[in-house]
């Protein structure tokens, strides 16, 4: 049985700083720092990380000085997400979540926790200046930045066999969860395409690889396991857009932790769905939004990428039924998944114009058209770029994607509360609460570890190794009996 | 660009030591007695080859790290596999070190066998110029043995001090709750 797909979203933000000086460095920390000073926090602990190793973001290679790198500002929240600044970027990575559903809620959390930080931002800037955040992966000219997804799977799968089997999904998956682009940004995606489904597809450039910002690889082999290394391993997905409709990133994540536990439980079946050239197909498949290309599979078959997604579907309604849907996030969650995985294919078939509601392409797509038929522009028309960024733009009075009606998933007040309390699910609620509980006595934190400072010595490093445990159930009656740090640490070790 | 050193052998190894713990240095006269029969030269062989032998080992106590390549093959790498010049340069001084502190402290004067094999340990455990194991692709280029990518490093060097800004850090044991 494959192990549950506790799953996370890291999204890096485009960021542009009205009348600055355009140091995106200087305004991202700025920003984030405006929001976190007042919060109860703890410091990011680099213990078992290698920050360097997660060079990020639109600035070309050079352009930053690697000093600046060690002033930047890094925070663990009560909800258990980390907010900080990689590099060019304000980054914010969701707690762990259980389940697609609850990671709808995390990403939309941070979506206002960034609009919190532009508010704080505002009042700290002279006057004249404003931080603007953008949820996208590209600055238009030809720099993209990321939207990763995690997902915790078992160790005893061979890498091999993820990276065989889950190519026609990453490949594929574009057709509901792309953003949508405007025009293209590379000399590989060519300058005649009006129109692509993926912000990021074009910038993939290797099958499978170590690298995150060059030579982008479709499936990614950073190995951080950042639990215990014996029993996971946390697959780091580099391939995705950043969604604003939540269906998107509901089903971005839901058919995703679908295809990794088939492919944990052998149980994707056949015959295998291997694209024979991933790169190329990934940028065919963005640059068509008629959805009719085909591409070539290893077995000589030639299928559309909603082809492909049918396929996946039907092996994973027959994984449902054999094996149940514990590892998917559960009964309510796995079932929902496959619903809307069904309804979004539907609907692309028939008309991607009926998924707007749920797809980003599709509904920035509609908006675009309307616009340009309406003032007879062409499709390179500047306007129409700055549109797209719009749709983007995380203020509520210029976010276009907020006037649409799209569908959500998760009510507002769900999200106000995810922004300061952690899932119940994962071990996620036990660095929350800590932080929530006792941050003056927490030096500093990150995924596997919290290091308490109980006034005396030693330091007290409390691991947490295991993404499943340390939830509500398992930590919160613990938790409740505690008054003092000093007697969480004696408990949790079986003294006191 | 690529460089490939060779690792030195054992014998290799034993040279390089040569070059650096030669017998004019201060030796433990007990040592220069028992190994060497008097002879600072002899005994100096007997401790290069105690030394050398004690860092070729491969057994339980010398793994030094487990890597994990892309296609999920596990292999252990012992300190042999990272022998190099430099390192045998710096077990050397840190053997020097420990017989000058031992000195200070009134026990004894003279490097001995026991500085040598303490300092094996403590230089693979302290050595900055091994790549953080938190970055595989810097083993990529160190190692690669079986010319695959590394894409997990774990250490698995045994009793590992944790400290932090000078204050030491105690694990918790955290039994059913995490």
């Amino acid at each position: 049985m494959a192990v549950p797909k506790v799953c996370g979203i890291e999204t890096e933000f485009g960021i542009q700083h009205l009348g600055g000086d355009g140091n995106p460095v200087a305004s991202s920390s700025l920003l984030v720092n405006a929001y976190v000073g007042g919060l109860a926090r703890a410091g990011w602990d680099f213990e078992d990380e290698q920050p360097g190793n997660d060079a990020r973001g639109f600035a070309r290679e050079g352009a930053l000085p690697p000093e600046v790198e060690t002033h930047l500002v890094n925070a663990v929240l009560t909800n258990g997400a980390r907010y900080y600044v990689d590099h060019a970027h304000p980054e914010y990575s969701t707690p762990e979540c259980p389940d697609a559903l609850e990671l709808v809620r995390y990403d939309r959390a941070g979506e206002e926790i960034l609009r919190r930080s532009m508010r704080a931002a505002a009042q700290v800037l002279p006057p004249g200046q404003r931080i603007v955040v953008y949820k996208n992966n590209s600055d238009g000219k030809g720099n993209s930045y990321g939207c990763h997804e995690n997902y915790l799977m078992d160790r005893a799968v061979p890498f091999s066999r993820i990276a065989r089997q889950v190519m026609a999904h990453f490949v594929t998956r574009q057709v509901f969860c792309g953003a949508g682009k405007v025009g293209t940004e590379t000399a590989q995606a060519g300058a005649d395409v009006p129109y692509q489904l993926s912000q990021r597809a074009e910038f993939f450039e290797e099958e499978v690889g170590l690298e995150t910002t060059l030579k982008r690889p479709i499936v990614n082999t950073r190995d951080e396991p950042h639990a215990d290394p014996q029993r996971y391993r946390r697959l780091h997905v580099i391939v995705g857009d950043a969604n604003l409709c939540e269906v998107a990133t509901f089903l971005k994540v839901g058919t995703t932790a679908f295809v990794l536990a088939m492919i944990e439980d052998e149980a994707l079946g056949s015959p295998e769905l291997v694209p024979a050239n991933p790169v190329q197909a990934i940028r065919q498949v963005a640059a068509d939004p008629s959805l009719k290309t085909t591409i070539d599979l290893t077995d000589g078959r030639r299928i559309s990428a909603l082809g492909v997604q049918w396929e996946l579907l039907e092996r994973a309604v027959k994984y449902a039924e054999d094996q149940g849907l514990g590892a998917v996030g559960g009964e309510a969650v796995g079932r929902e998944v496959l619903r809307r995985w069904e309804e979004v294919l539907h609907g692309l078939e028939t008309d991607p114009t009926e998924v707007a509601g749920q797809v980003d392409w599709c509904a920035k797509l509609q908006l675009i058209e309307a616009y340009r038929d309406r003032h007879g522009l062409d499709w390179d028309d500047q306007r129409l770029a700055a549109l797209d960024l719009q749709y983007h733009d995380l203020r509520p009075e210029r976010s276009l994607f907020q006037r649409l009606p799209t569908e959500h998933l998760v009510g507002e007040e769900a999200v106000l509360e995810a922004v300061g309390s952690p899932p119940r699910g994962t071990r996620a609620y036990f660095r929350g609460q800590c932080l929530a509980r006792w941050a003056s006595a927490i030096t500093s934190a990150n995924w596997d570890s919290l290091v308490f400072d109980l006034g005396t010595d030693p330091l007290r490093r409390v691991p947490m190794m295991d993404p499943l445990r340390g939830t509500a159930e398992h930590v919160g009656a613990l938790l409740d009996s505690c008054a003092t740090p000093a007697q969480l640490v004696a408990r949790l070790s079986g003294r006191g | 660009m690529k460089i490939k050193i060779e690792r030195p052998d054992e014998q290799a190894a034993a040279q390089i030591f040569a070059r650096y713990l030669t017998p004019d240095l201060p030796l433990d006269p007990g040592e220069v007695e028992r190994l060497g029969g008097g002879d600072p030269a002899k005994a100096v062989a007997a401790m290069i080859d105690a030394t050398v032998a004690e860092m070729y080992r491969a057994d339980e106590e010398n793994k030094f790290l487990e890597v994990t390549y892309q296609n999920g093959d596990k292999e252990i790498l012992y300190f042999r596999d990272f022998a190099s010049g430099a390192m045998i340069e710096n077990i050397v001084r840190r053997a020097k070190k420990l017989a000058i502190k031992r000195a200070i402290a009134g026990e004894g004067s003279g490097i001995r066998t026991e500085d040598l094999l303490e300092s094996i340990r403590r230089e693979y455990k302290e050595n900055e110029d091994l790549p953080n194991t938190t970055n595989p692709d810097d083993w990529a280029r160190i190692s690669g043995k079986k010319g695959e990518r590394i894409v997990y490093v774990r250490t698995l060097l045994a009793d590992r001090d944790e400290t932090r800004g000078g204050r030491s850090i105690e694990r918790v044991g955290t039994g059913q709750y995490l």
